[in-house]
């Protein structure tokens, strides 16, 4: 126990010197980053035997150090996401907050935990509105403030993700949902109202993120998106199971563990890879990567992602009984958004990964720069997110301090329901591992039958290469264009265009980027400057939504029939 | 017996055990059990496959002749993917990435071909998925069928990013059938929804059935103006081609499948909790039947498809229509059933 707090301790105070100290970096730079990824490499090693060993109050002989199990795991993230930062203020960002992590008193993780937040956006009037997310850990319970600074938190932690490129990301994700599970766990429970309110807080995140997932151009821009709304569906997890009454709500907490442990990682490993330019060896891995950090993050079965939906719906399966159909109904509603933001999710990941191959094909030269020294953290998250994946009791039993519920398996007592994720009270069960064994053999079995029987004798006449649309076209030999895609995600899958589409031109197409959602908070400043400008667009708003009512007679009809039915249904009983 | 045979039975039993979490009750030697049933799910999966062409042939002659357009065979469709397979491929290094996705996508349907109940229920000791397991499978199958096209840039782009929208968006849309199933899997909520009468009490499960109905038959596929605007832009040449359209095929006969099942669940034969040779005999009598209702309700749902296919809408709108009314048929389900089991 103590040689996990001290070595913890003095790893950080490596990375701190690594960090700050500029002589270390100006003659050997490529040493001191190995210096810096080695460090954060022992430092989530020491959280991560930490939390597997329960060292709770290892650290308390030193007055303002105080460790419980909950410090061990978000600083395991931490550590992993720490490895992937280049600049140095993020790095220092990181060293903060992981001290916060490690402090007993509230208020100095309060002081830790903001000026972390202050670090990362550097400079203008951002760095000064973000600190004010950690008020709640420094004001009462109690005090009428608490429940709208909570709502500040979840909105100002959303906001602060907008900024972040790469793995820094991770910084206010972590701030955030500590401070909610410290602060959330005191209040035991909360009036309904009060729930909805910081539910709809989620909500906006999440709605936030997947818009900024379709709109942005910037790669970097669209996994912000993504872990934004990742972020909303996983803090109302995280709500629902601390302060709600709902049978279901020890669930909840198994789904939000779920949820930050192998579909988090999966997102950390395309924060990391999409900074990362690279050529010749290397692309093959890169590769790997963002294939598995897309799968992770996904709807298709056993991944992360379906992790997500399968244990949100079993959640709310749960609490669905014994309650009032009004709020069986609103509970239905809300599986369905976090359904939705989790599908938005995977078309964020789509246009990523697309963009991303995209970007291979450019001739320029690129530097290999900065490969070996982020490999640890690259395959620390792979290795992480297919463990957690295959063996799911291992992560819920190192995360159980987060939420207190059914004590998961002990990994030491090796059993064969290590690989199995049961959920209290339900009878379902889900093995990951068993249907991706399925799906493996059956990919191997189809490719080998393809190439027996199909495809050997047809190899050389498949080398004549031409377009598609040339193919009954006399044969011309034509010197291959380079392919002048440039780095950003703009032409690559137009999902905005299809969401205007979708919902009958209502968002107004390309006025809607023009406006400022891709060029950030700009928007927001905008509304608030010239509130003609707000007039106007309330104007525009009614008469779109006027012309868009009258085109969608047929949908407005059966929409309504449902609803005369539903009504009569409910007040037949 | 000998000793080897008992270790060998007990090693079945606990793999089987293991897998499904539930005890196997049989009589006969497991490995006998095991082979058998096995055999029994791959068979279904190529009856699936081999059947799936054939329908959309079906589909399109009744589709022609409602038209009053003259028709191909019914085999048509299959001698297509057939000719595909062996042409020779035109194949752009570049199009590597689609390969390896409509492979993926045949790969993902083979699961949901195998688990989706044609004739009997999955006997017992095999793992069985539930619903959203189900759903997600021709989910992702669909959309990496679609994502060769949203690759392509321009104007075709816009228009498979809409349909891949739409066709990712149902996903969510078929949550309240999720909620109805109750998280079971499909053998459990089948056995539930065994003896309930579709008028009564079994009315939100026809109704859920016709959710599902409406996923697998409200699309634009080949043989209408829409869909040959797909198939004729599809980057895709050769073997990759024929996969494609066999997916396409598959996928759109095991919506239909699952949906006829769950709204008429008591056309499947129930296997026996411990097999006798009267017993088993019965089964298989019971098994052929279903194969024969489950043709006769694939030709109904083949007509329902040639009917929708006459009507002239947009895909945009078909798409908003599609997620919309799977949604509210979906909550209405949901409803009524919850009426029932409070």
């Amino acid at each position: 126990m103590v040689f996990v707090g001290l070595g913890g301790l003095s790893a950080f105070t490596g990375v701190n010197i690594a960090c700050v100290l500029p002589i270390l970096r100006k003659p050997f730079n490529i040493q001191c980053d190995l210096l810096r990824s080695g460090l954060w490499g022992i430092v989530a090693l020491l959280s991560f035997l930490g939390a597997l060993f329960q060292c709770q109050g290892g650290l308390t002989w030193l007055p303002i150090f105080g460790a419980d199990g909950l410090t061990w795991s978000m600083l395991l993230v931490l550590a992993i996401a720490g490895g992937g930062i280049c600049s140095h203020r993020e790095a220092l960002a990181c060293v903060f907050l992981g001290l916060g992590f490690l402090m007993s008193s509230p208020l100095l993780f309060g002081l830790l935990a903001g000026t972390a937040l202050s670090l990362l956006p550097g400079k203008g009037w951002k760095a000064l509105c973000l600190p004010f997310a950690v008020l709640p850990a420094c004001i009462p319970v109690d005090s009428l403030l608490s429940v709208f600074l909570l709502c500040l938190t979840i909105v100002q932690t959303g906001w602060a993700i907008l900024d972040q490129r790469g793995t820094t990301s991770v910084v206010p994700v972590c701030i955030g949902i500590f401070l909610l599970s410290r602060i959330l766990v005191e209040y035991g429970y909360l009036p309904l109202t009060i729930q909805i309110t910081l539910l709809m807080c989620c909500g906006c995140v999440a709605v936030g993120g997947c818009f900024w997932a379709f709109y942005a151009q910037d790669i970097e821009e669209i996994l912000c998106g993504v872990v934004m709304a990742w972020y909303g569906c996983v803090v109302s997890d995280l709500l629902l199971s601390l302060v709600s009454t709902l049978e279901g709500a020890d669930i909840f907490g198994i789904a939000f563990r779920l949820g930050l442990g192998p579909c988090f990682l999966g997102l950390l490993v395309l924060l990391a890879v999409a900074q990362w330019q690279s050529s010749g060896a290397y692309i093959l891995f890169k590769r790997f990567f963002v294939a598995l950090g897309m799968f992770q993050g996904s709807v298709l079965p056993s991944s992360g992602g379906f992790l997500m939906i399968w244990s949100n719906l079993e959640a709310i399966g749960a609490s669905m009984t014994k309650v009032k159909p009004a709020l069986a109904f609103i509970l239905l509603l809300l599986a369905t958004f976090q359904c939705i933001v989790i599908t938005c999710m995977t078309f964020g990941l789509l246009r990523v990964i697309l963009a991303l191959l995209y970007q291979n094909k450019q001739e320029t030269p690129v530097k290999e720069e900065r490969f070996y020294d982020r490999q640890i953290s690259f395959w620390g998250c792979i290795g992480g997110s297919i463990l957690f994946l295959f063996l799911p009791q291992i992560w819920l039993f190192i995360t159980r301090p987060i939420i207190a519920g059914s004590m998961p398996i002990s990994p030491f007592s090796w059993d064969k329901n290590l690989f199995v994720i049961t959920l209290p009270y339900r009878e379902t069960y889900l093995i990951p591992i068993v249907f991706c064994l399925l799906v493996g053999g059956g990919f191997w079995g189809v490719m080998r039958l393809v190439s027996l029987f199909l495809w050997d004798n047809r190899q050389e006449e498949s080398l004549r290469i031409m377009p598609l649309w040339k193919q009954a076209a006399p044969f011309v030999e034509i010197r291959e264009k380079k392919h002048d895609i440039c780095l950003d995600a703009s032409g690559v899958l137009p999902m905005s265009v299809a969401l205007d589409f979708l919902l009958g031109g209502c968002l107004g197409g390309r006025r809607f980027i023009i406006l400022g959602l891709s060029h950030g908070d700009r928007l927001f400043i905008r509304y608030c400057r010239y509130s003609l400008v707000i007039l106007r667009t309330m104007r525009s708003i009614i008469f779109r939504s006027g012309l868009w009512c009258d085109r969608q007679g047929v949908a407005w009809i059966l929409l309504l029939l449902g609803v005369g039915l539903f009504i009569g249904l409910f007040s037949s009983t | 017996m000998d000793p080897a045979v008992i270790g060998g039975r007990s090693v079945y039993r606990a793999f089987f055990e293991y897998m499904s979490q539930e005890f196997v009750p049989t009589t006969m030697p497991l490995w006998v059990w095991f082979v058998g049933c096995t055999f029994a799910l791959i068979m279904q999966c190529g009856w699936i496959i081999l059947t799936a062409p054939l329908w959309t042939g079906l589909t399109n002659c009744l589709s022609a002749s409602l038209k009053g357009e003259p028709s191909f065979p019914i085999t048509s469709r299959w001698r297509d993917i057939w000719h595909q397979c062996y042409k020779p491929s035109l194949h752009d290094k570049s199009q590597d990435l689609n390969r390896l996705l409509i492979f993926c996508a045949f790969v993902l349907v083979l699961p949901a071909a195998i688990f989706i109940p044609v004739c009997t229920l999955t006997v017992n000791g095999f793992p069985v998925p539930n619903l959203l397991f189900i759903c997600s499978l021709l989910v992702g199958a669909t959309l990496m069928l679609i994502l060769p096209l949203a690759t392509q840039g321009y104007f075709s782009a816009v228009k498979a990013s809409v349909r891949l929208l739409g066709e990712g968006l149902l996903l969510p849309a078929l949550i309240p059938i999720f909620f109805l199933s109750g998280g079971r899997n499909l053998r459990s909520f089948f056995t539930q929804i065994y003896t309930l009468s579709p008028l009564t009490d079994g009315a939100a499960y026809v109704l859920a059935g016709g959710a599902i109905c409406v996923v697998g038959v409200l699309n634009y596929d080949e043989g209408s103006d829409e869909s040959d605007y797909d198939s004729t832009c599809l980057p895709l040449t050769g073997i990759d081609k024929g996969v494609w359209l066999l997916t396409s095929d598959c996928i759109k006969v095991c919506w239909l499948t699952l949906a006829v099942d769950i709204m008429w669940p008591t056309s499947l034969a129930m296997p026996m909790v411990v097999p006798g040779a009267a017993l088993m005999s019965q089964w298989f009598g019971q098994c052929v039947e279903s194969v024969g209702l489950w043709i006769c309700k694939m030709g109904i749902a083949a007509l329902l498809l040639a009917g929708v296919r006459l009507v002239v809408v947009s895909s945009t709108r078909m798409m908003q229509i599609k997620i919309g009314t799977v949604f509210l048929l979906g909550v209405l389900a949901w409803q009524m059933a919850y009426t029932y089991t409070p």
